[in-house]
């Protein structure tokens, strides 16, 4: 049981716990349907160059989504150490 | 190549193919999406409150929260550049293809201006000729074996008929007819070029055609008749769910006794009978016309306009199933049945909802805007060239380069123009995801929604 005066933030933080899992599935939603695939429209040198974008936007998405389960991984954290307190 | 779908028209300038487009689609969507969870992030971020008794992890939490946000924030942005490449491409491909494509018009209009002008006697005496090679090729048919060899040579020597280059300088050919016409019968260039299309469009390549078939008459080739109906039978149904079965339902007059035209009622619950209509193609390409309306007079006769064989037969077929001025009908119509089904669409004589044409002549056929309209032409077959420029910039226009990048068969003469082709096209097209392609399909599929039944009648008719 915690302690009163952690009631509020326990609150918060399990309502935070359960935003960053809903944005996390939007995020690998939005990477698996939405991503294109590598493309065959443009060869050569503009080819090269569209696919390095797609490449870059892919990593960030990916970062975007570490970020996001680092933030899961601490909120969790943080909600079973209000819980800890007596 | 041959598998690259490239989609213009829907009144914008771009031209790219399915995957492009679907692409610049997706990155949208992705913009969107990722514009929304920058924001929810933002919130999130901001809404913690985190107190003064928070321990060390959620401090950090919101580390990578505010970390999520940023990155998920350039998401957004580099969404939106690759979006934005992709359609500045289709556009600027689109304005090449529309900058070279008009100064070659120009050009070409004049040369064959020019030429007209200054061999009046060879222009008058080619078309004799040429209907004189056509009566000599009809006569050499005659001889057995003459027709099996000639058939052979052009089927095997059709290199040069399937290609994107023929078809193209065949295009302009047929534009600019009706100028070399007027050239040769002494009409000075400037008042050619009023009368032309890029003028008043009093004189087009329906002037032409109908020169051609004036002239031809003269031999008793492309007169056109009365139609009347043979005979017409119920058969089992089921509305078409996808481009290819849609074509599929196009007539082949081999199986189907030589019914030409299949006509789908859909009964509404409460609400007016709904049709789709199929018309098949070319039957004969036999130019003097015998019982056979879908001939080569109707090609020629709808080069001029409505009123061929094939035209007033489907029409008469359309009044034998009940369909009025007010009755909601759907074309379908592959080859020369693409351009009859253009033709009714275009006559303000139905109530079109809908029309789909695959390889047909439909270029310089006024299909009015308000209805979903899909124009599938292959870049390397001759027959869409015959209607000359695609003028239709409203529909959904998808382009296949059939043979571009591989071995092309010795079965068929013109191979691209063949129906397992556009089969194949149609195929390509309901696997396709760019919007244009599956909201045409859609639309197109929704026409017989709430159908409480199908009946399908097939229908076959002579000329008089």
């Amino acid at each position: 049981m915690a302690r009163p005066e952690d009631a509020a933030l326990l609150d918060a933080l399990e309502a935070q716990l359960r935003e960053l899992n809903y944005v996390q599935v939007r995020v690998e939603a939005m990477r698996l349907a939405l991503l294109p695939q590598p493309a065959s429209f443009w060869r050569g040198a503009a080819g090269r160059v569209y696919e390095l974008e797609r490449s870059a936007l892919a990593e960030v998405i990916a970062r975007g989504s570490s970020a996001l389960s680092a933030a899961t991984a601490l909120t969790s954290e943080a909600v079973e150490r209000v819980i800890a307190r007596v | 190549m041959s598998d690259d779908l490239v989609i213009s028209g829907s009144n914008s300038s771009a031209v790219a193919t399915d995957e492009l487009f679907s692409a610049a689609e997706r990155y949208a969507a992705m913009t969107t999406e990722a514009s929304l969870l920058t924001r929810y992030l933002s919130n999130l971020e901001h809404e913690a409150g985190l107190q003064n008794n928070a321990p060390y992890e959620a401090w950090q939490a919101r580390r990578s929260i505010a970390e999520a946000e940023a990155l998920i924030a350039d998401v957004e942005t580099r969404a939106r550049s690759l979006q934005g490449g992709l359609i500045s491409a289709a556009d600027g491909y689109g304005f090449v293809d529309r900058f070279i494509g008009a100064f070659v018009r120009s050009i070409a209009s004049d040369v064959a201006g020019v030429l007209g002008m200054f061999a009046p006697l060879n222009t008058l005496l080619s078309m004799p000729l040429i209907l004189a090679g056509g009566a000599v090729a009809g006569g050499i048919s005659t001889i057995p074996g003459a027709k099996e060899a000639a058939s052979r040579f052009m089927r095997e020597n059709n290199e040069l008929l399937t290609n994107p280059l023929t078809v193209t300088i065949e295009r302009e050919a047929t534009m600019v007819a009706d100028d070399a016409m007027m050239g040769a019968v002494g009409i000075p260039r400037p008042v050619a070029d009023l009368l032309g299309d890029e003028g008043l469009g009093i004189s087009n390549h329906a002037t032409a055609a109908s020169g051609v078939m004036t002239a031809g008459s003269i031999f008793g080739l492309f007169r056109e008749s009365p139609v009347h109906i043979v005979g017409s039978k119920p058969v089992v149904a089921a509305p078409p769910t996808g481009y290819q079965e849609r074509l599929g339902r196009v007539p082949d007059t081999d199986e189907t006794g030589g019914a030409q035209v299949v006509i789908d009622k859909y009964e509404m619950d409460g609400e007016p009978d709904r049709f789709e209509v199929y018309i098949a193609g070319t039957v004969t390409f036999n130019p003097i016309a015998a019982d056979e309306p879908f001939d080569m007079t109707t090609n020629m006769s709808n080069a001029v306009g409505p009123g061929s064989g094939a035209y007033e037969s489907v029409a008469e077929a359309m009044r034998l199933a009940g369909i009025d001025e007010n009755s909601p009908v759907q074309f379908t119509g592959y080859s020369q049945g693409g351009g009859t089904a253009a033709q009714l669409a275009a006559s303000g004589d139905y109530n079109t909802a809908g029309l789909a044409t695959f390889g047909g002549p439909t270029g310089q056929v006024a299909v009015p805007e308000g209805f979903t309209t899909v124009i599938v032409e292959h870049t390397d077959d001759l027959v869409p060239g015959l209607g000359g420029h695609q003028q239709n910039v409203h529909a959904v226009i998808v382009e296949r380069d059939v043979f571009g990048g591989r071995e092309i068969p010795t079965d068929y003469a013109v191979p691209a123009h063949h129906y397992e082709y556009y089969e194949e096209t149609a195929r390509l097209m309901d696997a396709a995801s760019s919007d244009a392609i599956t909201g045409s399909i859609d639309a197109l599929n929704k026409f017989g929604d709430g159908a409480v039944s199908v009946t399908s009648t097939q229908y076959r008719f002579e000329r008089d």
